[in-house]
């Protein structure tokens, strides 16, 4: 679990250019939109890229994505059930 | 006021204004499913010409793009006595993504790509019009702003015709970047319905001839219009629909908006799109007229729809009718607005066409049969406020050169990171993006206190604009075993967005329009700020040229300018 979450994180920070951010600089449980990493819509859209890209999960929308995109755990713990690659 | 002396649509359903007003009454859709369309992985619902014709409609030596909207200003023009080599003469073309499909090395591919600029001056020269052609690139409302720039040159005497024509084509390029956007309906679009569940993209060359107008002649009228920016996001229209409440109601006066028919409605059946159109619409005060909309007969064919969609409403008001929205059934928006779901009689001959786009752009287009007042355009006069200059060597501000070390693209990032560091989108843009963000920025900062936001007006011309973006979009899907088109590059290849992550950053609620040439031409650049500021009387205007062709190779020159008037 430890493994894939800082690979998503680096994923994360390369797909939405977190320009000089590191891994240990994203909490785990933090929200990713809002008052935490500050995401906002486009990068929602593009976080479906990432699940899609490199776990072979396909979301039909940023709404289907609102519960697994709340925090990096989230995200793991989704991947981590239903990764198809 | 400008007089429409012809049209012409070029689209699926016909070759002509009477062919597609014809299909649009009898209720037929251009829309149609199709697997995997121009190599696209997937089931789309697309306004697109099928391969024969469109193998039919191309013409020699040109790309599809240009083959369409040659067919279609032709047509137009042989309707009227118009010369197209009067130095007298313009051709303004309105397109959000223009001869994109070229950049890819498609089996389609014909010749060199060309930029935006550069396809418009061929399509001109094909034509015989000698002078330099304009090309509005603000996204979906491209050929609305292509309209008002026409009245413009023309209210302002610098033309007596202008030529706008609004064209876009299908492409793999805008069907991979609308489909990671979650934004395609899989089944035709449904207007403002319950069950709407987003737009289809469709293809068309739609033209207007617009001349000076003659209180003797008959027929329609550009009358006004307004253009502006919501500055609240650059993919998510302001869900208030203020934007579009705003440019309503300074497009119409009073006794014009008596005498409206009905509103014909951007209408893209996307969630937010609808949902906040309709309540700009009824916040404007014109929730009790019929609204109709026509994407589930066209798609949403963006540059040409703002000038398509105009058209069909003036046929459908010759004959004293307003048309119901195809795949309307039961409201689906919570602005009070009566949409059309049956044909509907009118007396009236006028109305309003919104439009809004990504980058925050709106816009709202009056038409009427009939002769009205002429607007006045007074001259306006400028004093310079700020001015900048950046290259991959220097960075100068107000004359004076500031002390940076670094050069090409990471100038651009020191200068952000030293001088504005707002917590904006900027390292997710393109460069071209980067550095029309920064050179305004450094205009702005401190420098419209006082000023009302939409009081300020933005200007950017370019030639390559999102060229860099482009290139990168096309990376992420050419292999189709690693099809995996980026939203947040595709926004990027809108040239227009960045003026739309200016507008939010710096509040800016005045009119924001993307100007492409051919090659830079600062006269042709200032007559048309000129004209624009004289017709819309902003109190500031920013205003210059913004160009990148590759990482470490761009010019930006912008003004900030106050306006007395």
């Amino acid at each position: 679990m430890e493994e894939l979450i800082n690979k998503l994180k680096l994923q994360i920070i390369d797909a939405l250019n977190l320009e000089g951010m590191t891994p240990e600089e994203i909490d785990n449980d933090a929200p990713l939109f809002g008052d935490g990493l500050g995401l906002d819509s486009i990068d929602a859209l593009e976080l479906i890229v990432i699940l899609d890209k490199f776990y072979g999960i396909k979301l039909k929308s940023p709404a289907e994505g609102k519960a697994v995109f709340k925090s990096i755990n989230s995200i793991a713990d989704y991947v981590q059930k239903n990764r198809t690659k | 006021m400008t007089r429409i002396a012809a049209t012409n649509i070029t689209s699926p359903l016909g070759l002509t204004t009477a062919e597609n007003y014809a299909a649009v009454k009898r209720n037929e859709t251009g829309l149609k499913t199709v697997d995997g369309p121009l190599g696209v992985p997937g089931r789309f619902c697309v306004g697109m010409f099928s391969e024969e014709r469109r193998k039919d409609l191309r013409l020699e030596g040109f790309s599809w793009f240009e083959s369409l909207a040659i067919r279609s200003i032709r047509d137009a023009l042989r309707q009227t006595a118009v010369n197209p080599a009067s130095d007298r003469t313009i051709l303004i073309l309105g397109t959000s993504t223009a001869d994109i499909e070229e950049l890819a090395d498609t089996p389609e591919k014909d010749g060199a790509f060309l930029s935006p600029g550069e396809a418009a001056r061929k399509i001109a020269r094909s034509l015989g019009f000698v002078t330099e052609p304009l090309v509005a690139s603000n996204a979906c409302i491209s050929g609305g702003t292509a309209q008002m720039l026409a009245q413009r040159l023309i209210g302002s005497g610098v033309c007596d015709t202008a030529v706008v024509c609004g064209v876009d084509v299908v492409s793999a390029f805008v069907l991979a970047g609308f489909d990671a956007f979650k934004a395609l309906s899989p089944m035709e679009c449904r207007p403002f319905d319950i069950e709407r569940l987003g737009l289809n993209i469709g293809e068309c060359a739609a033209t207007l001839v617009l001349t000076k107008d003659s209180p003797e002649e008959e027929g329609w009228r550009l009358v006004d219009g307004c253009l502006n920016n919501d500055a609240y996001h650059v993919s998510a229209p302001i869900p208030s629909g203020d934007g579009i409440r705003r440019t309503v109601v300074k497009a119409l006066t009073p006794e014009m908006k008596d005498k409206l028919a009905c509103v014909t409605a951007h209408g893209t059946a996307t969630m937010f799109n609808d949902q906040m159109e309709s309540k700009g619409i009824a916040d404007a005060g014109l929730g009790t007229l019929p609204t109709t909309a026509y994407k589930a007969h066209f798609g949403h064919t963006f540059g040409a729809s703002g000038v398509v969609e105009a058209i069909i409403t003036m046929c459908s008001l010759d004959e004293g009718l307003v048309l119901p929205v195809r795949g309307f059934e039961e409201p689906g928006v919570s602005g009070r607005i009566r949409v059309c779901d049956a044909l509907e009689t009118t007396q009236k001959r006028a109305f309003v066409k919104t439009q809004s786009g990504f980058g925050g752009c709106n816009g709202a287009l009056v038409y009427a049969k009939e002769a009205v007042p002429e607007k006045p355009m007074e001259k306006v006069s400028y004093e310079t406020l700020r001015s900048v200059r950046i290259t991959p060597t220097e960075c100068v501000l107000d004359g004076k050169a500031q002390p940076f070390a670094s050069t090409g693209a990471a100038l651009i990032s020191d200068i952000y990171k030293t001088l504005l560091a707002d917590g904006s989108r900027f390292f997710k843009m393109d460069m071209y993006s980067r550095l029309a963000y920064v050179a305004t920025g450094l205009l702005v900062k401190d420098s419209l206190q006082g000023i009302e936001p939409e009081e300020v007006a933005l200007f950017v011309f370019t030639r390559n604009g999102s060229l860099l973006a482009d290139r990168k979009h096309l990376s992420t899907f050419s292999n189709p075993e690693e099809f995996y088109p980026s939203p947040a590059v595709f926004i990027n290849t809108l040239p227009n967005v960045v003026l739309g992550e200016i507008a939010v950053k710096n509040n800016i609620q005045g009119e924001t329009t993307l100007v492409m040439l051919g090659e830079r031409n600062d006269t042709l650049m200032e007559q048309i700020v000129n004209v624009s500021a004289r017709a819309t009387r902003p109190s500031a205007v920013i205003y210059g040229w913004v160009d990148c062709d590759a990482e470490d190779s761009f010019t930006a020159e912008l003004k900030l300018m106050k306006i007395t008037k």
